[in-house]
């Protein structure tokens, strides 16, 4: 438990930093941290496969994919950025302090929490779960994949006849 | 069985328009027209069948609960499939015409039938997370729908619109996992047995809210109306008749009634709620619509006060509230399809929704202005059009509920209503004609084809009311339980 | 249920609640479009360790594991399209800031 908590305070440290760092390219790296940090935890909470799933594609994946349009929308000027972050430690720099007593509040008061859990599961394999009981959630992903390659091409057009 | 045909047809329709809409000319156009016509005969059989057997249920592949997942279709559900179908069905009709201005017109019917997948995934699905996917994959296909246009505004509005249904959606799946996690099971049913046999936890009630802000902001009631103006009006039209007809109700309005009526239970803060939010949404929207001179945002901001109407008449909790509510959905779809219809067809041929450049056109689109009156009486309520009835049921349930009050703002309501769509009609279709919109001659037949159709589904409701009043209330008999 | 679920559980559930606010704040207070995103990516990870999280406490990882993954498919779909968007944003005012959206209002 104890290993647990520290990974959590590491999640929510590289998360801060994420949102608080000026350059745009280090908040992407960032975002890949909180998520490797987030892999680890899940790898200890017995869930290898989402795990491999999350490490593969939310830091790998989608990091590619915050690099490159960050790369392909040009940065700003040196003195540009100055002005920004002077502008963006106004809004920001008490986020870490409401974080704080956000966190210190809901440790102190005790929900009580009378969950039922179900007897364990007769399945366990991930696999047949996931591609023979939840069928229509499979079809689901295939079909939002569909949508998404429909979505993306639709935006680098000429909207309208001329 | 049939219920799992509403899923897969447009998805077959949608993989057979990526593969071939390219290469075949007018082969989208009819694919997608031919799949709404049998996807809404199809809706029409599934009323019949739930008729004389109360609810249908489907295990995919054999699976049993908790983590199998099943549709089912009850009176509600088969009343919104219908309804989803109709509009979509002659949404695809005008869009035969409308759509020729735009490029590469195949991708349209391939996200659109892609959006009718989620819209009917939603509406049959009895598993919490499939929901969830069903939400998210209708949603996706409405971002890339609305920029459809690729103008700058079109643009913004889907990214506006793309940040808040995010929200919205990761909202309701935060409750859906809270709730999994105080139940165990997925299943709709499941939950809503586990949770009878256990006092009220206050886990429940934060679920309550996490639920309300997300469909509140998939409905757009007025706190979290901010994307919907500028979605609904850059959007190309006939997607912007589907997400004001049917798009919002099935993933706002159906959605919370199904969690919160058959799965958490409707507790009276609950309904409270509800009616001081679509309180606020009716007089807010109307106040909004009627500062606006572009036509589109006029209805966008009208779509929100008449949703307000449909939140009001759940609030009431009792049957004929429920009834209303949805009868009001139905007339509210119909009408608001016309409008924008109406709105479509003036935008192509003058080239402009600016209502103050507008003038005259009555006498040179006569049919238009004719059907888009019939509307706007409706949406403000007078007999013995559709939107009477609808609303004179509600403000009856706010009444025997006992909310005096609020039955007397819902009728202040409909008057404003009432005055905003007779300034858009003197300014538009009844003034001195403007010299410079001559040559101007009646849009082309999917107009009005689509517009005769929708104004006299308009009439005929209206006036058979009295005749129909059983078969409209004996489906909700069986939601209810009463 | 065993004292030792929910005792796992409520610590998890300070943090999921922390990175939530994070991730709200950030899409709310920015000024810039890929900021926002990166907020939004930040409220999908904390949803994602309540699943797990839930998984774990009640014996049922298999189904969670099930479910995390369908929502990683989502995420990137929903990633991918908004980038989409916002490359078009760019190219047509050549910036990224929220201040620079002048076709909508309200």
């Amino acid at each position: 438990m104890t290993v647990n908590l520290i990974i959590l305070v590491c999640l929510i440290l590289a998360s801060l930093w994420t949102v608080m760092t000026r350059s745009l390219l280090r908040s992407a790296l960032g975002l890949a941290l909180t998520s490797i940090v987030l892999t680890i935890l899940m790898f200890r909470l017995n869930s290898p496969l989402a795990a491999v799933f999350e490490l593969s594609v939310c830091s790998g994946l989608i990091s590619v994919l915050f690099i490159s349009t960050i790369s392909l929308t040009e940065p700003m000027s040196r003195q540009e950025t100055l002005k920004h972050m002077k502008a963006r430690m106004t809004r920001f720099w008490y986020l870490p302090l409401v974080i704080a007593g956000a966190g210190a509040a809901l440790s102190l008061i005790k929900i009580p929490l009378d969950f039922r859990f179900a007897p364990r599961e007769t399945i366990h394999d991930v696999r047949q779960i996931l591609w023979q009981v939840r069928q229509l959630d499979l079809i689901g992903q295939i079909i939002i994949l569909l949508s998404g390659v429909f979505g993306v091409t639709i935006l680098f057009r000429e909207g309208r006849k001329k | 069985m049939i219920l799992i045909f509403f899923v897969i047809t447009p998805i077959a329709a949608a993989f057979l328009i990526g593969l071939a809409g390219r290469y075949v000319k007018n082969f989208s156009d009819s694919a997608a027209n031919l799949t709404t016509v049998i996807l809404f005969a199809a809706s029409l059989y599934t009323l019949n069948l739930v008729n004389t057997c109360h609810i249908l249920v489907y295990k995919i592949g054999g699976w049993l609960p908790p983590a199998g997942i099943c549709v089912v279709a009850d009176g509600l559900a088969v009343f919104m499939l219908v309804t989803v179908n109709l509009i979509s069905l002659l949404v695809m009709i005008y869009s035969i015409n409308y759509m020729n201005s735009y490029t590469e017109k195949w991708k349209f019917h391939a996200l659109y039938m892609l959006m009718l997948v989620g819209m009917n995934g939603v509406i049959i699905s009895g598993d919490l997370f499939n929901l969830y996917v069903f939400l998210e994959l209708a949603s996706i296909s409405a971002y890339a729908l609305v920029a459809f246009g690729t103008e700058a505004s079109s643009l913004e509005a889907a990214f506006k619109y793309a940040i808040m249904g995010s929200i919205a959606s990761l909202f309701i799946l935060l409750g859906i996992a809270l709730l999994y996690s105080y139940t165990s099971t997925l299943s709709m049913f499941d939950i809503a047995a586990v949770l009878a046999g256990k006092p009220r936890a206050f886990l429940i009630n934060f679920v309550s809210v996490l639920f309300l802000a997300g469909f509140a902001l998939k409905a757009a009631l007025v706190p979290f109306h901010a994307w919907l103006p500028d979605a609904h009006s850059s959007a190309p039209t006939p997607v912007s008749a589907t997400l004001s007809g049917v798009f919002i109700k099935t993933l706002g309005i159906y959605a919370m009634l199904r969690v919160f009526f058959s799965v958490i239970g409707a507790t009276s803060n609950l309904l409270l709620v509800l009616m001081v939010l679509g309180l606020v949404s009716m007089i807010a929207g109307a106040f909004l619509a009627i500062a606006q001179n572009d036509m589109k945002r006029m209805f966008a901001y009208s779509s929100i006060s008449q949703v307000g109407y449909i939140i009001i008449g759940l609030g009431c909790g009792s049957l004929i509230g429920i009834a209303g509510a949805a009868f009001h959905l139905f007339n509210h779809s119909i009408f608001k399809s016309l409008l924008f219809i109406n709105s479509a067809a003036v935008e192509s041929q003058t080239g402009s929704r600016n209502m103050d450049k507008l003038s005259g056109l009555a006498a040179k689109m006569p049919l238009t202005a004719v059907t888009s009156v019939m509307a706007s009486l409706s949406a403000a309520g007078l007999p013995p059009l559709a939107g009477f009835w609808s609303k004179l049921i509600i403000i009856m349930a706010l009444w025997i509920s006992g909310h005096y009050i609020y039955a007397l703002i819902a009728v202040l309501a409909s008057i404003l209503t009432l005055a905003y769509f007779l300034l858009m009609q003197r300014k538009i279709f009844f003034s001195e004609p403007n010299q410079e919109l001559s040559g101007i001659k009646e849009a082309g037949f999917g107009f009005s084809l689509a517009s005769i159709i929708l104004a006299s589904i308009i009439a005929v409701v209206g006036v058979a009311f009295p005749f129909l009043v059983n078969s409209i209330f004996v489906p909700f008999w069986n939601f209810l339980g009463v | 249920m065993s004292f030792d679920v929910l005792h796992i559980f409520w610590p998890f559930g300070v943090f999921i609640a922390m990175l939530f606010i994070i991730g709200l704040y950030c899409v709310l207070a920015t000024l810039n479009l890929v900021r926002a995103l990166i907020g939004l990516e930040l409220l999908i990870k904390a949803v994602t360790l309540l699943l797990v999280v839930v998984g774990f406490a009640g014996g049922h990882l298999a189904l969670t594991q099930a479910l995390v993954i369908t929502l990683i498919v989502i995420e990137v779909v929903v990633m991918t399209v908004s980038m989409g968007i916002v490359l078009g944003i760019h190219r047509h005012n050549n910036s990224l800031d929220v201040r620079g959206l002048k076709n909508i209002k309200g």
